[in-house]
């Protein structure tokens, strides 16, 4: 347990009603389980719009990927917006490959996704 | 005036006035001109009512003034001064009359206190009696039509009854003229901005494209070896134009440089670019010399080449070990030589033309010898054709002193320097050629990195996802070891992730632990059998049989609703690795991955 922890480690703050979560290290199939427990248990606590910010987070593999579509689906179906934010590289070209780039918000600042989401609903 | 039927007016009956009414009303259905019927309206109704004069007075709603735009005035130099004139819309009965909206009957001006004397002392009329009626549309009061002094007499209350009727139609004549011709204009300015916006669009999309194609053709990543550095960059035009550069290794020791300008520009030449590129980095990675390169992709491109664009071509080869470089040139700007030392030579020209246009063209090769540190660069006439504002070029000679200048530089500060430059000299004139270079130097001299054509290594470990971060560490420092590009480790690593946690959590219903072997090896590749340094992953266990080939791709398009939760690892594999193998021996499933990572 305690090298899960050392691995991913998940930063949350709140900025005017936008949930910002930073997802630091690794999101594997031994780390997503922490991810998808805290994201969903937001969402089903009725928080709508998420900024997930990427800047420390240095990979994901597919588990991390489906917590992330499993975070959407919910989203969608309640009117809800999840925006991935500060991408590095080698992220965003795994995102590009398995086609999330067309159903994720991507910024490349936390600040940007912040501007885009406030604006987007209420 | 072209037929306009209201002119068979005689007299001042009653019957001549209904003509009148009724001929306006078919002049104003019909497509003559507003201004000729309205004109010829007025000149009828000062004859029906025998009158000396009649006005139609417009307001001017910005300005809250009137004018009179038609006049039927006998003398015609009153007429000029009228519609010359101006005054403000409250003055005079013109001005009661717009605003109360009601006609009237004025028998005799001198005892009307509202009647405004300004326009008779600026025409030299004398005005006796008038009738004024309002002409009236949808939107309020928009002028008056002024009937003035009676032939011998006064105006009678019919006079009036009559200018009134008149006045109604032509106020809506009026109106729908003004309203037909804003919508015209309207429509004018809006057909003009679809049209701009699309000629913009298509414009900007024929860019994005031929730019996108340039690059995603040109290498980005430069390999980290100690026995040869390599940078390029490319500064493309507003319009694209053909330059391309790129380079490879053909086997552990010889690199191949290429840079290249297609004539013309956008998408066309983007094309002709990609084509080229590709043919050449083919026929190249076979292992034939650069002149036979240059000869054959010649050939190739021929058939292809329908625009009629030509390219030209430097290749080189260059052993990194030996120094040897041996290169031909198809009509390009002979790359510079740069020694040690800091002087700078310019390669010699060797026979050969552009490509793509003349069959049969001779290409000869050249041979140059570097040392330990000399370098070589290769740029396209971008750089020596930049304009500065005044239209003066970059040159030859200012580009061989800049090169002089930047003795002991890295290629890529080299390059830095250079186009650095190019961009001060071109100051504030617009960039009209792509800009581009590409330098290698060579480094220190180096043992050969392995005996063996192939390295390798054996990864065993226990069916526990805590067991893949030792396999991450493993992959890493062989990486490491074998000079492989982070991005291919950072690759293998995650394909190997998804595998192995997909192997660990469904491949075995025992609850026992078993062993899952990873070999992992590097074969440096070879000219003679056209292949290309790659990496191998084998991954090996006893689970149930299980062929990941076989598992059907998910649907990666449409709304996240739609989206297989599944089936990403096993996408991500495909995607990442260049060649997937899976076969079934001795009760075990044996996944074969490649990895090619030569540049």
């Amino acid at each position: 347990v305690s090298s899960q922890e050392s691995r991913t480690h998940i930063t949350e703050n709140r900025e005017k009603g936008i949930v910002v979560l930073a997802v630091a290290g690794r999101l594997d199939a031994r780390t997503a389980a922490a991810l998808e427990q805290r994201l969903i248990g937001m969402i089903d606590a009725g928080e709508k719009r998420f900024v997930i910010d990427c800047a420390k987070l240095d990979y994901v593999s597919s588990a991390g990927l489906r917590v992330l579509l499993i975070a959407v689906k919910r989203l969608a179906s309640v009117s809800g917006i999840i925006a991935l934010a500060a991408l590095q590289e080698q992220i965003e070209y795994i995102i590009d490959i398995v086609g999330f780039d067309t159903i994720f918000q991507i910024h490349s600042t936390t600040d940007e996704a912040l501007t885009a989401l406030a604006v987007t609903t209420k | 005036v072209r037929e306009v039927t209201v002119n068979h007016i005689d007299g001042s009956t009653e019957a001549a006035r209904f003509r009148l009414l009724y001929d306006l009303g078919c002049a104003f259905a019909s497509r003559l001109q507003l201004d000729d019927v309205v004109d010829v309206v007025i000149v009828k109704c000062r004859e029906v009512l025998g009158a000396e004069a009649a006005s139609i007075l417009l307001l001017d709603a910005e300005r809250n003034e009137l004018y009179f735009p038609y006049t039927a005035e006998v003398d015609p130099e009153v007429a000029a001064r009228l519609r010359e004139i101006r005054f403000p819309a409250d003055r005079g009965i013109a001005g009661a009359v717009v605003k109360s909206g009601e006609p009237v009957c004025v028998a005799d001006v001198a005892t009307d206190t509202r009647f405004y004397s300004g326009v008779d002392r600026r025409t030299g009329a004398h005005t006796r009696n008038l009738l004024c009626a309002p002409l009236r549309s949808q939107r309020g009061t928009i002028g008056v039509i002024e009937v003035m002094n009676r032939r011998g007499g006064t105006f009678s209350d019919d006079d009036l009854a009559f200018l009134d009727a008149l006045a109604g139609t032509i106020a809506v004549a009026i109106e729908n003229a003004r309203m037909y011709a804003q919508l015209k204009e309207q429509v004018v300015v809006l057909e003009r901005a679809v049209r701009e916006h699309n000629e913009l669009l298509a414009l900007r999309r024929e860019l994005d494209i031929a730019r996108s194609i340039q690059q995603s053709i040109v290498p980005r990543r430069f390999p980290e070896r100690p026995d040869v550095e390599i940078f390029a960059d490319m500064l493309p035009a507003q319009e694209v134009g053909g330059d391309f550069y790129d380079f490879f290794f053909i086997d552990v020791e010889r690199l191949g440089v290429v840079i290249g300008d297609v004539s013309g520009k956008g998408v066309p030449a983007a094309l002709f670019m990609a084509v080229t590129r590709t043919l050449l980095r083919s026929t190249a990675l076979s292992g034939a010399s650069p002149a036979e390169c240059l000869a054959r992709v010649n050939a190739l491109l021929i058939p292809e080449n329908t625009e009629q664009l030509f390219v030209t071509i430097f290749y080189g080869i260059l052993n990194v070990r030996t120094g040897a470089l041996d290169y031909s040139n198809g009509g390009h700007n002979p790359p510079y030589l740069l020694r040690a030392d800091g002087t700078v030579e310019m390669l010699a020209r060797t026979a050969g033309t552009v490509l793509g246009m003349l069959e049969d063209v001779r290409f000869n090769g050249g041979t140059a010898a570097l040392d330990h540190g000399d370098g070589l660069f290769l740029y396209t006439d971008g750089i020596t054709e930049a304009m500065d504002p005044a239209g003066r070029l970059f040159t030859d000679s200012r580009l061989r002193s800049a090169l002089a200048r930047t003795k002991d530089a890295t290629p890529e500060r080299l390059i830095q320097s250079i186009i650095d430059e190019v961009q001060r000299y071109t100051d504030t004139a617009a960039q009209n050629d792509d800009v581009t270079a590409l330098a290698v130097r060579i480094g220190t001299p180096q043992k050969p990195r392995h005996s063996s054509v192939e390295a390798s290594v054996t990864i065993t470990l226990r069916n526990d996802l805590a067991e893949l971060e030792g396999v991450s560490d493993e992959v890493e420092a062989f990486g490491q070891t074998h000079q492989v590009p982070a991005r291919a480790v950072f690759d293998v690593n995650l394909c190997l992730d998804e595998v192995l946690t997909n192997i660990i959590s469904y491949a075995y219903d025992d609850g026992a632990a078993h062993e899952i072997i990873v070999r992992l090896s590097v074969n440096e590749g070879s000219p003679a059998t056209q292949s290309s340094r790659e990496l191998r992953i084998e991954i090996e266990d006893d689970g149930r049989a299980f062929n990941p080939l076989a598992v059907e791709q998910p649907e990666l398009s449409g709304p996240a609703e739609e989206r297989p939760i599944g089936g990403l690892g096993l996408r991500l594999v495909r995607k990442l690795m260049t060649g997937l193998e899976y076969r079934r021996s001795d009760g075990k499933n044996v996944l074969l991955m490649h990895r090619v990572v030569a540049q």
